[in-house]
Parts: C-alpha cells; structure tokens; sequence
C-alpha cells in the first residue's frame, strides 16, 4: 500500500511504514538526502555507509551495487557528485563524507564467499540486442536480462568495458577490478559479439531486424578537434587515442616534453600516463583556472605530486612545427565575467602570445558520439534524453552516445533508466519505478564527538613506487580503522527525526540538547509542519506545536536521548526501486 | 548620512599603507583592519635578526596601537575571515561574527608554500614566516646543530647565512620551484651557490629531497634522490610562498592562483579590491598578470588600492623591474626584499 509520508507526522508510529511515490516524499529525497539525489544512479548512500559502519561489508556492497553495478570500480574512479552535495560539506559542517573511498572499502572488504543475488524476472521471450559494452551498454544489458528479454551486446574492441578499460589508465583501475564486476553483469546469460564495428560489422536495420529493440550505447570515441593551425602534425594525438594504445599494451615514444591540453580527467590521466612513459617535463594547459575543473580536488593534488605542472588561463592558438609538431602558441586569457553552466567565459589577451616548447601535444579538450557510424546524416537521428527513446521505432540510445560525453556514473544511471523504458514498451507496462520506503528505525547510537572527526585522506603509494610500472596502482585503499572511522562521519540522513506531538510535554530538553538549533516551536501544528510552513514563536503560551526541522537536522540523535516521554520517532526514509510484478 | 566603511583583511605593509591613504582621503570614514595574527604590525625582514637574538621582539614593531588609535582605524587582531558573501558585502569571522563592508580590500599575504611532490612528509616541513614561526625556533635553537634547508627565496638565504654565522652546520638545497614567479636562471643559480658558499653554507646543488624520516620529531634525517642521507634537526621549508586565498575559492571572486585583479586592483566585484602578494594584477602593458613581490612593491599597492577604494582611478603600474636585486644575493624572489639594507 502507498502511503503519503505528508500526512504520517502525528499519526502512531507503529503505522508508519509503507511506500510512496507521491512528488511531495520525492522533493523530501531531494532536500533531505542530498547525496543520493545527486548521484545519477541515485545509490543508496546512507544505507551502504551504515552498513559499513555495522560491519556488514556485504551488504554494504550489495546495496551499492543494486544501482550503480561497479562498487569496486566507481569506488575508484567516480566524479563524486554526491561529495559537492554531502551535508557533512556545508558551510561549518566540515568536509564531505569520503563515499568514494567508502564505496571501494566495502568492495575491498567484502568476503570472497559474498553472493549476489538478482530479483530476476520471469523469461519474456524478447531479444534485444545492444551496441557497446562500455558502463552505459552493460548497465542497460544488466536492467534488461533481469527483466527477464534476452541480451546480446556488439562490442567492437576485443574486451568488454569501453571507457573503463581502454579510456582509464590501469594505474587508477586494476584491470581485474573491471574483470570481476563485468562477469557479475554478463552472467545474467547475457551474449557479448566482439570485434562488431558499428557500420562495418553490424548495421543498424539489420539488428533491428534481428531484435525487438536496439540499444544504441557506443560511447563517444570521436575526439574534438583543436581547431587551430597544426593540429594534424605527426606528434599532436588526441588524449583518448594515446589512452587507447597505451592501454592496449603500446609503448607510444612522445619523448620528454609533453603538453597536454585541455583540464579533464581524460586529460589528468594523459598527463600521468605520459609521466610513466618517462616523459620529465609535462606542462597541462588549461583556459581557465584550476578552481574551474570538474575533476576532483585529490585528483589535481596527485597530479602535481607528480611533479606535473599546470599553466592556467591559456588558450592554445596555433601548433608549431613544420614536418612535427615542436610547441603551441599561447595566448594568454582573462575572465570575461560572463559565468555559465560550463564555468566562466575566458578571452585571450590580443598580443599576449608566447611560445611552449614540447616533443609531444596531447589534444584531450574532449570527444563526441560518432553518429555518422548509424549509417543516419545528423540530423535524422534524435534521442530523448530521458528514455532514450528514439525518432526510429524500436531503437534507443544511452549514454555518451545519447546525451553526449558525461562520467561513467550518469552513463551507468541513463543506462538503467533508458532500460526501463525499452521494456516498458516491450511490456506494455511499468516494471520498475521509484519509491520512497519508509520504515520505523531506533537510534543510531552516533555520537555527536563522531561529526568532529577529520575527512579520511586515501593513503597512496610513493612517488617511486608509482613508476615502476604502468600497472601500480596508486589509491591503497582504507585500511579497516581508517574505513570504519570515516563510515562515522556519515549523518545517515536517511534517517528522520519526527517529534509526535501529542505525546511531547515541552520539557524543552530536545532543543537545548540540539546542536544545530533544528527544533523549532510554532504557532500551530500546521501541516506539513515543516519550517518556513509555519509562523515561529518563542513565546510559551502560543505553542502549539513543536518540529524538526528535516533540512538543518544533522541526525546525531542527541534529542531522543533527552526526550523524557519519548516522543521523538525515528524513520528509516530511503528512495529506492520497487520491481512490480506482472500482478503490480 | 552614510559613511563608508572600509575593511581590510590584512596588517602587512600594504594592508597599512592602504589605510593610511583612505584616513588621508575620507576623515570620516569608518576603517577596520582586520588580522589573523596576534601581533601589531611588524618587520618581517627582522625576523632573522630577531632568532639569532640581534634584535628584540618590541624592536620588530612597526607600529604601536596609538598610531591606529589616533587616526581612528578599529585594528581586529587574532581574527580570522573564514567566509565571505561578496554580493551581500558580508565576511564571516571563525567566531561566527558577520562583518559588512561597503568597499573591501583583501590585502591576505601569502604562506609558505610546500610543494605537492613533498605531500607526503609536509609535516617535518617548518617554515618561517611569521613573528610565532620566529618565536617557536628561537626556543628550539639551543638544541639544533645542523639544518637543512629547501627551497631558496630571499629569507632563505638571509636565514641560511646568518645561521652558518654562528657555526651550525647549514646545508641548503635550491630548488627552482621556490622562485616563482621567477624563473630560476642558470646565471642565478650560480651566483647563489657562489654567495652562499663563499658565507659557509653547504649548498647541495642539483638534487632533491624525495623523503623526510624522523624517530623523535626533534632529530630527522634528509633523504635526496641522489642517494645523500642528511641528520639533522630543522628541515626548512623556504619554496616562497602562495597566495592565502584558501576560504575564497568558490566565493565567485576570479582566482587564478591569487586574487585576479585589473589594472586598479579592482576585483571582479565592483567594491572589492585586492592587492599586495596575494592578488595578480593585469598589466596592460605586458598583457599578463603579475605578482607583485617585495615590500616597496606591496607598500605602493597598498597605496594604490587606498587611492582607487576612495573614489580615485590609478593603475597599478608596471611589473617590478628589479625583482632580483638583493644585496650580496642576487636572488630576490620573496615577499620582501632588504628593506633595512637599501
């Protein structure tokens, strides 16, 4: 039964548990929950940290993997959206919760016996066939074969994972990382066809033919182009090219001095591969200034330990060179003061020009889907950005292919969202939706010392270490006291602490025991009694009510310890995918 | 009617000298200076002079609190700004107070900068930039025999000559990184390690520590990729320093790796300003920004800002030209340069 989690406060606790797909809890996700709200896959953060800190590795890592299929991988290598949003970050709260780091401890930490275990559904008889085996196409292929429709994947690379495998440098992900979680994906029964170039191998209306519905997820590998006079000289590559051989076991000679431009992970990974490679002197050219990059802030310090250099607020005019490329020309770049989604406008400086110097340029400004490999012109081919749906019946896309060049956490959550609706179609009906589920819970036991204690930094290998091979990897990973301890500093607001009106006393105790002034007294018992609702007073003979405020609330328990009458619930507040059955 | 309230964060020279310009121009005016250090303005180039005891802590002293009384400027010591809302005139101090300001200055300085390929052993790192830093060593200095030190700015080689005065065993390690914003030529170079080792300095040319280890935290030893293993009881770390501009990255102010600034040392907010080490400053003649170092320099900017903040329109001026005139060493790279010795 749904429930609507507006008209819950007041009501006897014990009744309190159920579902609810109404807007109003799904806003209450959004506001309370930030991490999972920013995660593209919408992982259970809360949930998966608190197993952690319960010592259920396992379950840890099940939970994770229910929406983000990669726990070992994303743990390694995620952009960390929920970080910018963990509560833990705000503004005198300190930093944010390491999830990244926790998400790879429960993976490291699980045992070898752990079982995965899939809500499969019953064989539907249906054949889809997908394009790419990169996080967007295994993550729809994984969606589909639960679902129960029989899945082949066309890869054209000789193993399966695209950007993980053949984009991402081994030294940030162990190839057998890829290796383990990409077998618990395809052992579903899911069919993978390498060596299919899209366009030369396969084509599209033959799988059409071949299949109910297509999936189109071949990633973006066609590299943006520099646009300035040069770029075509032996010695400029493209950064996901230099990726692909050098993953591909080739020892590339790009000789001692290397710029690298562009500010991307693609471009941090160029950058540090080329370090390995022997290279002494890497410069990574950026246009506007490292506050600007959307790659992490533990990413830009390896970097630099690295002893790699950054030179901000340039734009490369022209490559230098007559038969091979010697240098770029810069000029240099001022902010326009324009801000935008993509940061901050930069113009360069008329006559500001100078000269770099290098053996090898490494264009990693970034890359796009190559549509042309659809057989379609442009613009024929046209997908919805939400469920992939595209102007050809029976074909989608997802993914980089779909929406353009993203992470491979948004790839891996549109992967699974563009599944649910190619069976929704297939099946005439919804099969997997969003639900809030809230169920009664008892004190954490967290304690408030636990908020003060620092974020846990990844121990990491020596520089020398670290250039031994191109395999090392340089993130050790928490060892059990740093995981555990850095699982304590999660508020887990997942949890709600609601106040039952009508058993309080107005003792008081709970907002003086409050640490972050969240108990609010109010007029009237307005509903949502929610802060901003309602009108404030401080004046005892008006009271007639009494809330937590949700938004401020940072879970630490201290009121219900003082609460004489216990008054004070705690609810268990998760969003998470319901699977309907055929009778739901 | 309303008067301006002028804030300054900082109380370094250029810090200062700005106030001194908006008391000139705006008697009436409302002027806080605020800092995150306990002392009155002092000479930070006396601080070595004052750790080998050849000068007095009062001596150090540029200004007595009389002098801000008199010109009613509000001195707020041992206050940190951590937070600011720039499009609500607003800064936050570490005690939660709210500050607002009608024109702002921030005149940070800078702090001594670590480079990252030392991350892991930063901590055995000390560095001496403060009046405290001063302080801490000269209390240690009874027990400390030999010292090394990395880097190589102008304090440096101030503090690495007068040390091997008194017959400790000082062994220095240039590092080119410390030189910034100035290139580390090979002419500078050598004419370092002539100087230095012509005043008794040990200098280890072309090698570089890649590890710190220590049983005690009194005693460490040095290790550099050459192989070499050097004991000794004080690692400094002498690399220059970096803009202190930490609590203002995603505060919506231009920030490259200081305080971007045009001409008139105005900010991208119309009513902030920034000037001294901790801003870089457009330079329309070379068409490039630059860091000014240097205390005349930081004391004319100072001055500059003042003007600009009271209504005036100066321009900053040229780069420095004489960045690397030190007397004896001819490597000024450091936040001041030998005020005393001119």
């Amino acid at each position: 039964m749904m429930h609507d989690i507006r008209y819950r406060i007041g009501a006897p606790w014990q009744d309190l548990s159920g579902e609810s797909d109404h807007p109003d809890d799904i806003e209450y996700i959004r506001t309370n929950i930030p991490c999972q709200w920013a995660c593209p896959a919408q992982t259970n953060i809360p949930g998966y940290i608190e197993q952690i800190y319960r010592r259920n590795f396992n379950r840890s890592y099940g939970i994770n993997r229910r929406s983000n299929l990669f726990p070992g991988v994303l743990g390694r290598i995620c952009s960390r959206p929920c970080e910018l949003a963990c509560r833990h970050g705000e503004t005198d709260l300190g930093e944010p919760v390491s999830i990244c780091y926790l998400k790879r401890f429960a993976a490291d930490q699980k045992t070898p016996d752990h079982v995965i275990t899939e809500d499969m559904f019953p064989a539907t008889g249906r054949s889809i066939g997908v394009i790419g085996a990169g996080p967007a196409g295994l993550a729809v292929a994984h969606s589909l074969a639960v679902f129960g429709h029989r899945v082949t994947i066309y890869e054209q690379m000789a193993e399966p994972g695209g950007m993980l495998r053949y984009g991402i440098p081994s030294f940030r992900l162990p190839r057998d990382v890829i290796d383990r979680e990409i077998y618990n994906i395809v052992r579903l029964g899911i069919a993978i066809e390498f060596g299919c170039a899209l366009g030369k191998d396969i084509r599209i209306p033959d799988l059409l033919q071949r299949h109910d519905a297509v999936v189109l997820a071949a990633g973006c590998f066609s590299p943006r182009s520099l646009a300035i006079p040069g770029e075509n000289l032996p010695g400029v590559l493209s950064g996901l090219d230099f990726m692909i051989r050098v993953n591909q076991g080739e020892t590339p000679a790009i000789g001692d001095r290397v710029i690298v431009l562009g500010g991307g992970f693609t471009a941090m990974d160029c950058a540090r591969t080329a370090r390995r490679l022997g290279s002494k002197d890497i410069v990574i050219c950026i246009r506007n200034v490292e506050e600007d990059l959307t790659v992490t802030r533990e990413e830009i310090l390896d970097v630099k330990r690295e002893g790699i250099r950054f030179v901000s607020l340039v734009s490369s005019m022209s490559i230098q060179g007559d038969t091979h490329a010697t240098g770029v020309r810069f000029a240099r770049n001022r902010f326009g003061g324009v801000r935008g989604r993509s940061g901050r406008t930069v113009i360069p400086i008329e006559g500001s020009e100078f000269d770099l110097a290098a053996d090898t340029i490494i264009a990693a400004i970034g890359q796009g889907p190559d549509t042309r490999l659809t057989g379609a012109p442009d613009s024929d081919l046209r997908f919805d950005p939400l469920t992939g749906r595209s102007n050809i019946e029976g074909l989608y896309g997802a993914g980089d292919f779909a929406r353009g060049a993203s992470t491979v956490i948004e790839s891996i959550g549109h992967g699974r969202q563009v599944a649910t609706s190619v069976d929704g179609d297939l099946m005439k009906r919804i099969r997997r939706k969003k639900v809030v589920s809230f169920q009664p819970s008892t004190d954490t036991h967290r304690q408030r010392a636990w908020d003060f204690i620092p974020r846990t930094h990844m121990p990491s290998l020596d520089l020398p270490d670290r250039f031994a091979s191109q395999d090392a990897e340089v993130e050790l990973g928490f060892d059990p006291d740093l995981g555990l301890s850095e699982s304590q500093r999660c508020y887990l607001c997942n949890l709600k602490y609601e106040i039952h009106i009508p058993d309080c006393i107005y003792c008081r105790l709970c907002v003086e025991a409050c640490p972050r002034n969240c108990i609010e007294l109010g007029l009237s018992p307005a509903q949502p009694p929610r802060p901003g609702t309602w009108t404030k007073t401080s004046r005892w003979n008006e009271v007639a009510g009494i809330v937590i405020d949700s938004d401020r609330c940072i879970r630490c328990g201290e009121c219900l310890r003082v609460c004489p009458t216990q008054c004070i619930h705690v609810t268990r507040v998760e969003l998470q995918d319901r699977l309907l059955s055929s009778e739901g | 009617m309303m008067h301006e309230h002028y804030v300054i964060v900082g109380n370094g020279v250029t810090a200062n000298a700005a106030a001194d310009v908006l008391r000139e121009r705006d008697p009436n005016a409302r002027i806080t200076m605020i800092s995150d250090e306990f002392h009155l303005f002092y000479h930070r180039f006396r601080l070595p002079a004052f750790l080998l005891g050849e000068a007095s802590e009062s001596s150090l002293c540029v200004r007595p609190v009389s002098y801000y009384r008199e010109r009613n400027i509000r001195l707020r010591l041992g206050q940190e700004v951590v937070r600011v809302e720039l499009d609500r005139n607003l800064l936050y101090l570490k005690h939660m107070e709210k500050v607002g300001y009608t024109r702002l200055l921030l005149a940070l300085g800078g702090k001594p900068h670590i480079p990252e390929v030392h991350y892991t052993y930063r901590h055995r790192f000390s560095t001496f930039k403060t009046l405290d830093d001063a302080r801490l060593l000269r209390s240690r200095l009874g027990s400390i025999r030999s010292i090394v030190i990395a880097g190589g700015d102008l304090v440096s080689m101030r503090f690495a000559t007068s040390l091997a005065k008194t017959g400790r065993n000082v062994m220095m390690m240039l590092a080119s990184e410390a030189f910034w914003p100035l290139d580390l030529t090979e002419t500078i170079r050598e004419e370092c390690i002539r100087s230095l080792t012509a005043k008794g300095v040990d200098v280890i040319d072309s090698d570089r520590i890649v590890g710190i280890d220590s049983a005690d935290e009194q005693n460490f030893e040095v290790r550099t990729a050459a192989g070499l293993i050097l004991p000794c009881q004080y690692v400094g770390a002498f690399f220059g320093w970096r803009p202190q501009v930490d609590f203002l990255v995603r505060s919506g102010l231009d920030i490259d790796r200081g305080i971007l600034v045009d001409e008139h040392l105005r900010t991208n907010f119309d009513s902030v300003f920034a000037a001294g080490d901790c801003a870089q400053v457009y330079n329309p003649g070379i068409r490039n920004y630059w860091v000014s170092i240097g205390w005349p320099n930081a004391e004319r900017l100072g001055r500059v800002a003042g003007e600009n903040m009271a209504g005036g329109a100066l321009e900053a001026g040229q780069a420095p030209q004489s960045a690397l005139e030190v007397e004896g060493i001819q490597a000024c790279t450091s936040w001041w340069r030998e005020h005393g010795s001119e």
